[in-house]
């Protein structure tokens, strides 16, 4: 029996095996604290890679997913159940992270940002370790000097993965919108990293 | 082009067409190698994403769970506060206190009108939502009190040192007379054939109805208190004075002595200051000077048999005395001066349903019982100040005053004539009134059975004129008729 089965038992178990996540956004949005709790410990592995993917190695990463967490608390209540839930999830993520960077070229430097010199696994190459942190530096600033649409869209298809299709209902714009946006993108993320004198 | 040649997952495989383009042009070429350059930039700055601490993992889950619990409170609150339910019931709600406030208070005790005894004046009774009803003044815990009777005689349901609690009703006998003390201090004497009801006692409101007959008030200056005093539909309310109140049937006469006091009927309101009076008689509020304060004159008195010492009795009025008094003028009534040129206000009431003539005026024509003062104690010697025997007399003259205009309803033309000239005489002025007694003197008399009594009425208004316009050889011809 599933965790879904266990606590909704009145639930078929079609219903519960077909998207489990989806049940428990159902009960979370009927205000299930356990279903929600539940649901984010499904789901916070995916949730923890697109702040990583969209932020990169940061200390306020713990930070930036709880507060997506509460984000997608407060959302449920207008959520339609069009898309997956892990697609939701993943929009809340990326507007959660592009959200954070964009506040982040807004402040002066923090300091105590600084990447940790073991985060990536490169603690044995330190020469590696220093190249993945001046990297990641850049694309902070290249994403953060592009506009908050293209911005969204070269996460979703360049750190993401996600197909334009994915990427239409994420945005909610059509396909075709999507791939001359996220070319117009690319092309102003290459001029950012070029004028930054970026060349890994 | 050479975003589209590096991005196989976006477009597709390149034609063929596009990699013979990039081989020929050099511009192409070197943006292709900053596309390939930034993709690679992407690659080495997100390598694989480390696993989440479990403990920081778990200490997110318990924050959020505290917030879902946290939100589920709110959202089960708030669908239930906005339940259509509850809407429907606010909106009947407001309906209802709309409703309400459109509906006028109910009066208080205090200010409610006895019923009208004559159903003449109960036609002309505006509807109770116009009589000026004053704020009901207490809000705070009442402390009832008690009044204290000081003196009483021919008095129902009281004697000499009774305690009297709200509600209770005291009443004079004929002749009777009742002193009270009421608990601010303040005092209250009921002349004969008198009622009067104790509506409230306490600290803050004095309230009294006057049932009928006749009440005089020698009110205490207490800012804090309100005294007031129904009768019918007038209330009399003070501010620390002497002044008189008495009920007839159809008519309710407020006199001021001292101060000021402020009458309240149905359409209209007064302010009366010493001297003035006010009567209201068929839904009109008729304002007049009133006698001065000084006492009435001695009367004749005599010792009554056995003789005691504390009771006193005036000698009884000759009218309607048959036969001719031997004592000129025999109507103490009469000996008392009136002021001159009594000025006269009338106070309209609004539009009404009264008919258009007035219905005969029962004006109390006999004279007054004989007024008794028992002067026994102290107090009762403060009240003969304001005799309880010429506060009736002033009363009656007023009456006449004020009822003159209406005499002529109902009563014979010749009968009116000698109200006319008793009015004349008491407004003092003689030479009319002298005018109008020769002429009716000088007519043909009539067949009825008051023809003696109202030729005497003449001829003692006859006299009065005379006298005081000291036409002695006049006033002693005229004094020779009535002998």
């Amino acid at each position: 029996m599933s965790a879904v089965a266990a606590v909704f038992p009145f639930m078929s178990a079609d219903f519960a095996t077909a998207d489990p996540l989806r049940a428990l956004e159902i009960a979370a949005r009927d205000g299930e604290s356990t279903a929600f709790t539940q649901l984010y410990e499904r789901t916070h592995q995916l949730a923890w890679g697109v702040l990583y993917k969209v932020v990169g190695p940061s200390s306020d990463l713990e930070d930036l997913l709880q507060e997506s967490y509460l984000q997608l608390l407060k959302a449920l209540r207008g959520y339609r159940g069009e898309s997956k839930v892990t697609t939701f999830l993943h929009r809340v993520c990326v507007n959660v992270g592009l959200m954070h960077l964009r506040s982040k070229r807004r402040r002066p430097e923090d300091p105590t940002d600084e990447l940790p010199q073991t985060e990536a696994g490169e603690g044995s190459d330190p020469e590696r370790a220093a190249r993945v942190k001046q990297a990641a530096a850049l694309l902070q600033k290249a994403l953060s000097a592009l506009s908050e649409e293209k911005a969204a869209v070269f996460t979703y298809h360049e750190l993401l993965g996600l197909k334009p299709e994915e990427i239409a209902e994420l945005v909610e714009a059509p396909v075709n919108t999507v791939r001359s946006r996220l070319n117009r993108a690319r092309q102003d993320f290459t001029e950012a990293v070029a004028k930054l004198g970026g060349t890994p | 082009m050479s975003a589209h040649l590096s991005t196989e997952q976006l477009w597709g495989a390149p034609s063929a067409e596009a990699v013979a383009h990039l081989e020929g042009c050099a511009g192409c070429r070197a943006e292709q190698q900053q596309v390939v350059a930034a993709r690679a930039l992407l690659q080495a700055a997100r390598p694989p994403a480390p696993a989440l601490d479990p403990i920081a993992m778990r200490r997110i889950g318990v924050h959020l769970k505290e917030a879902a619990q946290e939100q589920a409170k709110r959202r089960g609150f708030w669908p239930f506060a906005f339940h259509p339910a509850w809407l429907l019931a606010a909106v009947a709600a407001m309906l209802a206190v709309v409703v309400v406030s459109r509906i006028p208070p109910p009066p208080t005790p205090i200010v409610r009108p006895q019923p009208a005894p004559a159903p003449t004046q109960l036609a002309v009774t505006p509807p109770p939502q116009d009589d000026p009803v004053p704020p009901a003044p207490v809000v705070e815990p009442r402390k009832p009190l008690l009044a204290k009777v000081t003196s009483a005689r021919k008095a129902k349901g009281a004697k000499k040192a009774q305690e009297l609690t709200e509600g209770a009703v005291v009443a004079t006998e004929k002749g009777g007379a009742l002193w009270m003390q009421l608990p601010d201090g303040s005092r209250a004497g009921l002349t004969g054939s008198s009622q009067l009801k104790l509506d409230n006692l306490d600290e803050k409101r004095v309230a009294m109805t006057l049932e009928k007959g006749s009440v005089v008030v020698n009110a205490r200056h207490l800012p804090e208190r309100v005294l007031s005093i129904n009768a019918g539909e007038v209330e009399i309310r003070d501010v620390g004075t002497r002044f008189l109140v008495s009920r007839d049937v159809n008519r309710v006469l407020v006199a001021v002595e001292e101060g000021v006091v402020e009458v309240n009927a149905p359409g209209s309101t007064v302010t009366l200051k010493a001297g003035r009076s006010a009567e209201w008689r068929e839904g009109r509020l008729v304002e007049a000077a009133w006698a001065p304060t000084t006492p009435p004159p001695p009367a004749p008195v005599k010792v009554v048999s056995p003789p005691t010492p504390a009771i006193v009795a005036v000698e009884p009025p000759p009218e309607p005395a048959p036969a001719p008094s031997p004592v000129v003028p025999t109507n103490p009534e009469d000996e008392y001066a009136l002021p001159e040129n009594l000025p006269k206000t009338t106070v309209t009431a609004p539009p009404t349903s009264r008919p258009p003539a007035p219905p005969p005026v029962p004006v109390p024509a006999k004279p007054a019982p004989p007024p008794e003062v028992v002067p026994e104690t102290a107090e009762e010697e403060e009240a003969s100040v304001l005799s309880l025997a010429g506060i009736e007399l002033r009363v009656k003259k007023l009456t006449r005053a004020v009822a003159s205009p209406f005499a002529s309803v109902g009563g014979s033309m010749r009968e009116t004539r000698v109200r006319e000239i008793g009015r004349l005489a008491d407004e003092g002025n003689c030479e009319e009134a002298l005018t109008r007694a020769d002429a009716w003197l000088a007519d043909k008399v009539s067949q009825s059975d008051d023809e003696g009594r109202w030729r005497r009425n003449v001829l003692v208004n006859q006299l009065r004129c005379y006298t005081k316009l000291e036409r002695d050889a006049d006033a002693a011809r005229v004094k020779k008729q009535l002998q």
